[in-house]
């Protein structure tokens, strides 16, 4: 599909079925094609397909048949790439509920399209192992900018936020993109896959749990965390790790749709998409 | 409510005016199973000569896929048809990763071939491919008796090949793979107890992994005789006996043969991963792969054969 002076190359796989709604596949960078490593995404769509679940999945500009340059800007990372996809695949299914789901960087451009388009009733988000997609890059670089200007001005303060920091290593604070706060606040559903380290576990579940106070504590009901097995901070780890991804995103993709055809209102009366700045 | 599946068909193809090149999604059936292909064809007149790109095995297939694609669009852009295709067991082939061979491969390429010529008008036919994709393209070639050949970096033995690829699952994740199935920790014992281990996220079996490393492409080639064109990636420009081997090889049968170095400090990465996070994904092949396009779209180009008469220019 055209986008700008470039094209995007995207699979949409339909059931054979009216399709439940829409799962948007993301994946993540490293110039991972549309079907994901090791076709672990073409799997997925298939087996959403029996679910009567149709799928899109798309190839990020310059990699696999998009036309364009890669880019890697962490930032709204191929956001408007993946929001126009989206929106396409809607229009043209006319369903009006989707889930989206996004792996390592993929997870970013996932929860903002599903903040930024109406009928998200759900994100999965899989995270190999760093939790930066997951978060708001404004806490992170701050903090780090706040102890940078605090270890040249007052030395002995900076040297008390050391100790502390380095006990309760809170250097990073967990603070969720909003859009996950949004998902979860409208009655979407959210799951967490996470194959990190012990610590960032831990960082992990105490974020979803001021998660839960912010929202509302029915929002425990709709968020899952599940573990993956994972090596490495990149990629998908090994192969049992793509087996428990798919396993799961299709199980929870099944019970977050709702379980028979939605359709959506035409395109030009379609509701006005959430807009962010 | 309707699928518009009129807005879907209308998103199959696109022309792209400042190339001169349209692409087209097909999805044919190659290797007994549906797949999704791309053709990519010139604006203007085609050329009767088209190519097929042999795509690599496992991980390679995704890291050659930029340039595979790259390569594509410049040959279609200087006149020529071009397909490229998901073999069966890769990306959206209908396979399993678990039937993968060098003989599927080759099976496939075939298929592909046959796929082109059914689409076009075109009267010959060459293929492309680099690394494992090479020794395929080659063994296809060897069976179509195809009028041409480019071979990046081919790989001459299997075994070596498949040592290198173990070697690779070392460093990455084969420990988790056979942590749960036993207690192997040298690659090859892995997949003696296991039957498989992982390679860069891509299982590699032991059944392709016995069958490539009996793989010698200098004893498989028995009958190409067209032309062909070895591009050597390299570190410097000391003569590989192997490829002289190679080039010996494809005389003898009576072909024509250009031997070509590109040399590259990153030459030693052609076939991994393009794009590294630590490197804030940086492009590490970038002229590398510049220098590739450049040679074989020169190379093709001047092999043009339009009304049966050989075009003698050189193309950028």
């Amino acid at each position: 599909m055209p986008f700008g002076d470039e094209h995007l190359a995207a699979i949409l796989t339909l059931p054979e079925s009216i399709p439940r709604g829409l799962v948007v596949l993301l994946q993540g960078a490293a110039a991972t094609p549309r079907s994901a490593r090791n076709q672990a995404w073409t799997i997925a769509a298939r087996r959403l397909a029996a679910a009567d679940i149709a799928s899109v999945r798309m190839d990020y500009p310059g990699v696999g048949d998009s036309t364009g340059v890669p880019s890697f800007e962490i930032k709204a990372w191929n956001r408007e790439q993946a929001l126009k996809v989206t929106r396409v695949a809607l229009d043209a299914l006319q369903v009006e509920k989707f889930a989206v789901v996004g792996q390592c960087i993929g997870v970013r451009t996932a929860l903002e399209v599903g903040g930024r388009i109406e009928g998200c009733v759900g994100a999965a988000c899989i995270l190999v192992w760093p939790l930066g997609p997951l978060m708001e890059v404004w806490s992170k670089r701050r903090f780090r900018d706040v102890r940078r200007i605090l270890a040249q001005r007052i030395p002995a303060l900076h040297r008390i936020m050391r100790r502390v920091m380095g006990a309760t290593r809170t250097g990073q604070s967990l603070r969720f993109l909003p859009e996950l706060t949004q998902i979860l606040r409208s009655g979407g559903h959210v799951l967490f896959m996470h194959g990190g380290p012990e610590e960032s576990d831990r960082r992990l579940r105490d974020g979803a749990v001021n998660l839960m106070d912010e929202v509302g504590s029915d929002a425990g009901q709709r968020l899952q965390i599940l573990p993956l097995q994972a090596e490495a901070p990149y990629g998908t780890g090994p192969l049992v790790a793509q087996d428990q991804a798919i396993d799961a995103i299709v199980a929870w993709a099944d019970k977050t749709l709702p379980p028979v055809p939605q359709t959506a209102p035409p395109p030009a009366s379609r509701p006005q998409e959430r807009q962010h700045t | 409510m309707a699928i518009d599946y009129s807005l879907l068909e209308s998103m199959g193809s696109y022309g792209d005016a400042r190339r001169g090149i349209e692409e087209r999604f097909l999805t044919p059936v190659i290797g007994g199973g549906r797949t999704v292909a791309v053709l990519s064809t010139p604006l203007s007149p085609a050329t009767p000569m088209g190519w097929v790109i042999c795509h690599s095995f496992g991980a390679e297939q995704m890291s050659l896929q930029p340039l595979e694609v790259e390569m594509a669009r410049r040959l279609s852009a200087n006149g020529f048809p071009v397909l490229r295709f998901h073999a069966q067991g890769y990306g959206d082939s209908d396979g399993s990763p678990s039937n993968v061979t060098l003989k599927s491969h080759v099976r496939d390429s075939l298929d592909a071939a046959q796929v082109l010529a059914d689409q076009t008008n075109i009267s010959t036919i060459g293929l492309i491919g680099g690394r494992f994709g090479a020794s395929v393209a080659a063994l296809a070639a060897d069976r179509l008796t195809s009028s041409a050949l480019v071979l990046w970096e081919p790989m001459l033995d299997g075994r070596r090949y498949m040592q290198s690829l173990a070697r690779l699952a070392m460093g990455t994740n084969v420990t988790s793979d056979v942590r749960f199935r036993g207690s192997a920790q040298d690659p090859h014992e892995a997949l003696l107890e296991n039957g498989f281990i992982g390679v860069h996220g891509f299982p590699l079996g032991l059944g392709v992994f016995e069958e490539v490393s009996s793989f010698n492409l200098l004893e498989s080639l028995s009958a190409f005789a067209g032309e062909s064109l070895i591009i050597q990636i390299a570190r410097s420009r000391k003569p590989r006996t192997d490829l002289d081997q190679l080039v010996a090889r494809l005389k003898e049968l009576g072909g024509s043969v250009s031997l070509e170095v590109v040399i590259d400090p990153q030459a030693n990465t052609f076939g991994q991963q393009r794009y590294h996070e630590e490197r804030e994904q940086a492009d590490t092949q970038a002229t590398l792969s510049e220098a590739l396009l450049s040679v074989t779209t020169s190379w093709c180009g001047s092999r043009k054969v339009w009304n049966g008469q050989r075009e003698d220019r050189h193309c950028k």
